[in-house]
């Protein structure tokens, strides 16, 4: 991001911009100690320290919602003027869910040809198909060719480690003990079928392209779909890690045979390959066919890039010994007492004992 | 080599719910924070950003694929740290006293400074619980968070394992398994828990709860997943199912 004379707006890189930016009037990336004082949550001015507060409180910053809030929240009055105030919806009103969605019709009746603005003719049948008020399910526009389902009979999905949800940071030396290398996942029956064992490698590939990767066998999915760990596989030296790293070197992404286009239309348009309503990419469409490697070929995934080779500040530790400076010995003052920030469940349990300070809307609770 | 002392009877120790563990591995990364400024402080890693990054912890959770006679087959998510066992073995085969078990509440702990690593006790050892830290040339090993349960800088409800308070879904429980009446033991009664490989001999502490039955009902292959609709005041119900249709 650049002002307005074209300089960097937050020269002092990611610190500088979760402690400064502000999305609109008061409300920024981080909740807690805002305001120049830092003394204000939720909402408030940036406040130079805020990280540092943060830091103090093992990154943890928490606000108890009052029990009045915590109920039936899409029409909880006191949970929506909070909601409106702390900047997370743009109105008060209750928030229906709507089986039949007057918004979507409205964009129906336009495809159809109705009002005063009307969208170009070319996308007005799109509008009518899927602009739909009830719920509808479509057939993902990548299986409308028969011709490729058949040449790409496997459906292919991913999803995220659990214990990578909050972190997809490669550059975590726990998490990649983990998790540094993904297999595709296969049953054990479509694995014979297709002449795979345990280990072997294979080309996965789709209408856009074919990526390299190691199976796995397992007996827990369907047989026609196989599915492996997103956000595992990296390029050389992403993250700053060694080029041989696995995840370089095994890990492998689906991303890379999906495309972000649909198959051109008569007049040469492509469209987006997502959701024509929520723009949801569609990942879960694509469909794969499945071929063991040649024997010669090299273990490794593919498509390869060359490394990200960056200027590092500091050579790649051989050994990490965190905390070797915590273990006991002298206690060390301004380090303060031992905290537990994960399992601190102390305003929690008195919220169930009932035992609330209450404030005119919510409680603001510190810790 | 070393004694095991007379217990007082109380034998701290952890309840886990193989029937409610997800495998999200909350509590093998809790149990490394907290512990690696702990008692057996640094738990080391080695070659963290490059090819072949290993490290110390003492607590893994291993997942399993189980296939029935039938066909039907389920993924079984297993933590495991030591289980502070009544006869361990690890302690009587450690020829300093390094490793020793409290009388006083049963831990099973390594003293680092008087550990040789001659590695004996990890042998030993059936669960293949003890964590030898190549770098500082010591054993480490599951302290049950000894620096954390009696730590009287935390408030109450923090004094138990790192990975009880990690742990999201509830599936690690920390007590007395010495106490009959304690909440533990009377889960583990009405549960059915289980010693791990109890012909090793070593009586853990630690127990596993076992995965509950699953129960499938005779005609599932043709039961449809349909709305299930009926009664009067279902009209609407039934009319959106069918435009759903
Ligand atoms: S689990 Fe292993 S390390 Fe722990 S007490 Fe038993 S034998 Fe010793
Ligand atoms: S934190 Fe709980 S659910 Fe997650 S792996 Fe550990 S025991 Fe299982």
């Amino acid at each position: 991001m650049v002002n307005d004379d074209g300089s960097e707006k937050y020269p002092g890189g990611y610190a500088d911009y979760i402690t400064n930016h502000m999305r609109t009037a008061k409300v920024g990336p981080l909740a807690g100690w805002r305001g120049e004082q830092g003394d204000q949550s939720i909402t408030g001015n940036a406040n130079p320290d805020q990280l540092a507060r943060y830091i103090d409180n093992g990154c943890f910053w928490r606000q108890e919602f009052a029990p009045s809030c915590r109920y039936y929240k899409f029409a909880n009055r006191d949970y929506l003027e909070f909601a409106h105030e702390a900047g997370w919806i743009g109105r008060t009103e209750p928030i229906v869910m709507q089986l039949y969605s007057e918004n979507l019709q409205k964009f129906r009746l336009a495809g159809l040809g109705h009002g005063d603005t009307l969208p170009p003719v070319a996308d007005r049948a799109r509008l009518q198909k899927y602009f739909d008020p009830l719920p509808i399910w479509y057939e993902p526009f990548s299986e409308l060719d028969t011709r490729e389902l058949s040449s790409f009979p496997i459906h292919a999905l991913s999803q995220r480690p659990m214990h990578m949800y909050h972190s997809w940071g490669g550059q975590n030396a726990w998490l990649r003990q983990l998790t540094s290398a993904n297999r595709l996942h296969m049953h054990f029956k479509l694995a014979e079928k297709l002449g795979l064992k345990e280990g072997d490698w294979a080309w996965i590939t789709s209408p856009h392209g074919k990526v390299k990767g190691q199976i796995a066998c397992v007996s827990g999915v369907n047989v026609d779909t196989v599915w492996t760990w997103n956000a595992i596989g990296k390029r050389a030296g992403a993250w700053d890690l060694d080029d041989k790293a696995p995840e370089a070197r095994k890990g492998f992404l689906l991303n890379h045979i999906i495309s972000e286009l649909l198959p051109p239309r008569e007049d040469g348009y492509r469209y987006s390959n997502s959701d024509p309503v929520t723009g949801q990419a569609a990942w879960f469409d694509l469909r794969v066919a499945i071929e063991k490697c040649a024997v010669d070929e090299l273990e490794e995934t593919s498509p390869q890039f060359p490394s990200m080779k960056r200027k590092r500040q500091v050579p790649l530790p051989k050994i990490s010994q965190f905390g070797r400076d915590l273990k006991s010995g002298e206690p060390v003052p301004e380090r303060g007492v031992h905290r537990e920030f994960v399992g601190n469940r102390e305003q929690h349990e008195d919220a169930q004992l009932g035992n609330f300070q209450r404030s005119p809307k919510y409680n603001g609770g510190d810790d | 080599m070393t004694a095991i002392p007379k217990s007082s009877g109380k034998k701290l120790g952890l309840v886990i719910d193989l029937d409610i563990c997800v495998g999200c591995h909350a509590c093998t990364t809790s149990c490394k924070e907290w512990n690696t400024g702990g008692y057996s402080a640094p738990l080391t890693d080695t070659d963290p950003y490059g090819e072949n990054p290993t490290g110390v912890w003492f607590n893994r959770v291993h997942t399993f694929e189980v296939t029935a006679p039938d066909g039907s087959s389920q993924t079984i998510n297993f933590p495991k740290s030591c289980l502070h066992c009544d006869d361990a073995p690890c302690v009587t085969v450690c020829p300093t006293g390094a490793s020793f078990k409290r009388a006083e509440d049963g831990i099973v702990l390594v003293n680092q400074d008087t550990c040789i690593g001659c590695k004996l006790c990890s042998w030993a050892c059936p669960y293949g619980a003890r964590e030898y830290d190549s770098t500082d040339g010591v054993m480490k090993k599951c302290t049950l968070c000894v620096d954390k349960i009696y730590n009287e800088d935390l408030p109450e409800h923090s004094r138990v394992p790192a990975c009880v308070s990690a742990c999201p879904t509830g599936a690690r429980s920390f007590g007395d398994l010495g106490d009959r009446d304690s909440a533990v033991s009377k889960l583990v009664e009405s549960r059915g828990g289980f010693d791990l490989m109890p012909e090793q001999q070593c009586s853990p502490v630690n127990k596993y709860l076992p995965l509950r039955k699953k129960v499938v009902p005779a005609n599932a292959a043709t039961t449809a997943l349909r709305p299930k609709v009926s009664g009067v005041a279902d009209a609407l119900l039934k009319w959106i199912d069918k435009s759903l249709c």
